[in-house]
């Protein structure tokens, strides 16, 4: 079911990014990572790296952050905004990027 | 220049998207620029600077040009540390070149003196024109000297307001370290809503640890025009720990603001609290947009551009967008940050909006981080999402309350992470 969800999702947002160059939504999330994360995700000082990393790493410490299970300094404040569809695909679009 | 050199250089500047009509430089009409739009950003600061950048990055076809009177930027973020003397000036210092060179940015060093945006034009102080398709106005602050009776941009000189970074940052360095040991500094904050409010308390913080290091006798007097807060509360108790006795709180709220200054004898008068004399006085002035969102139309009596958040175009005026600490976004306070968050949104909402599309639903998130000294840190962050046309915080806070020494040193080193992680994002640096 899950499976499902991501993949219609994946695929309307394909959907929308082949009428218009414009970034979607994941991307333009994604980007809000950069701020912090640095360019590409490639971290920045002890900011650690996104890019290239096992989805289910990323999906662990952001359900983690989510639930409070996991500690975190500032994590913690932002994953709460994130939705479950939303945690996996930013997850998915991180562990894309090369290495 | 000669004709045949002038006709070269049009020739040239015709190719990048740029040619000359009556002696001045303009961008050509549609015919002559094909497909491409133009989108023209006035103001290189977080705001402009990554709407530049991101505009470039989600469409490489259009035709993005900065306007900024400055070669360098010099951050407010991590200008209290240069005021500590942690960090140099050079440290906080950034230029266009990541822009220019790594994302195909055209840099413009000039400034904007007015905006027709029926036309959808604009001026340039040099004489030239500019004509835009899209226009980004990210111009920040500039100080409501006419508030206070005795102040003005000359006298700032004795009296640094320091918030802008550069220059005045400088100034009040200097001040500092000139001071005797025993001296009284005066910080004094503006009404809200005012460039990065935490800012104030993080200045205090680590002015405090610079002449406890250096003059220990001294003391800080600190008019806060913000009142009390839960934000507040977590730094006077950091103060009392690491600063016992140095940070005095004056409540400068409910019409306590500062109303006079006399840069001669360094004083402050405030309507509730008196006059106040010190050895060195940072006097924060009232804030409103920057001048050219003032000229152009695109302020309300509060003085701020109202915007609609999904794509920050202006209520007020056509086909132009405002970001940044211009623009009313309420709740995202007035930072480096959200600025940046709102140059990204708006490259997004540009590019979808010029492809026929709309914007999805997304997150818009900023933080601020606040020094107590090089090893101790605190953040507020937020995360914002649009509700009926206006955004609500869906998560954030402030850092734990109570945390060991090991997790306020943990943000510390991540504040470090975040400038660099923001400059380089910002700036266009690879």
């Amino acid at each position: 079911m899950h499976l499902l969800i991501i993949s219609t999702i994946t695929l309307l947002l394909s959907i929308n990014t082949a009428i218009a160059a414009a970034p979607n939504k994941i991307k333009i999330m994604a980007d809000a990572c950069l701020t912090c994360h640095g360019p590409n995700g490639a971290g920045a000082g002890k900011i650690p790296e996104l890019k290239g990393l096992e989805k289910s790493d990323i999906t662990e410490s952001l359900f983690g952050f989510k639930s409070g299970d996991e500690k975190s300094t500032i994590m913690g404040r932002y994953a709460k905004a994130l939705s479950d569809d939303e945690i996996n695909l930013l997850a998915e679009y991180f562990s894309a990027l090369d290495k | 220049m000669s004709q045949l050199d002038r006709r070269t250089f049009i020739k040239l500047l015709g190719a990048a998207g740029v040619v000359s009509t009556t002696g001045g430089l303009i961008f050509p009409n549609n015919t002559a620029a094909g497909d491409k739009a133009r989108v023209v950003v006035v103001g290189g600061g977080f705001g402009g600077a990554t709407c530049a950048n991101y505009l470039r990055q989600y469409d490489s076809n259009l035709n993005v040009t900065l306007i900024e009177p400055n070669i360098q930027f010099v951050t407010c973020p991590f200008s209290n540390t240069v005021l500590a003397g942690i960090k140099s000036i050079k440290y906080i210092t950034h230029n266009y070149d990541g822009l220019r060179k790594n994302y195909g940015v055209n840099i413009i060093h000039d400034m904007v003196i007015s905006i027709d945006a029926i036309a959808k034009k604009l001026k340039l102080k040099s004489g030239e024109t500019l004509i835009y398709d899209r226009l980004v106005v990210s111009p920040g602050i500039s100080f409501n000297w006419s508030e206070i009776e005795g102040a003005n941009e000359e006298n700032s000189k004795m009296m640094p307001h320091a918030w802008k970074a550069g220059t005045q940052t400088i100034f009040l360095r200097k001040q500092l370290e000139a001071m005797k040991d025993g001296g009284k500094v005066i910080i004094a904050s503006p009404r809200k809503p005012f460039r990065a409010p935490p800012a104030v308390y993080e200045r205090a913080s680590l002015i405090a640890y610079y002449l406890k290091k250096t003059k220990p006798s001294s003391k800080i007097l600190l008019i806060d025009s913000s009142g009390d807060s839960e934000e507040l509360a977590m730094f006077r108790t950091a103060w009392e720990k690491l600063y016992k006795g140095m940070i005095e709180w004056i409540d400068g709220s409910e019409q306590g603001e500062i109303v006079s200054a006399d840069s001669k004898i360094l004083s402050l008068t405030g309507r509730t609290i008196g006059t106040l004399k010190g050895d060195v006085v940072n006097l924060i002035p009232p804030q409103h947009a920057g001048k050219i969102a003032r000229i152009a139309g695109l302020v309300d009596e509060s003085g701020w551009c109202p915007v609609d958040p999904q794509n920050f175009v202006s209520t007020l005026q056509k086909d132009i967008h405002v970001i940044g600490d211009a623009c009313i976004a309420n709740p995202m306070q007035k930072t480096g940050h959200s600025a940046n968050t709102q140059g990204k949104v708006c490259a997004a909402a540009i590019v979808t909006e010029l492809g026929g599309g709309t914007m999805p639903d997304i997150t818009y998130s900023t933080s601020i981080y606040s020094f107590l000294n090089p090893k101790h840190a605190f953040s507020s962050a937020g995360v914002y999402r649009l509700k009926n046309g206006k955004l609500k915080q869906v998560a954030g806070g402030l850092s734990a309350k109570k945390a060991s020494r090991k997790t306020r040193l943990k943000e510390a080193i991540f504040a470090s992470g975040w400038y660099k992680g923001i400059t380089m994002d910002t700036f266009g640096k690879t």
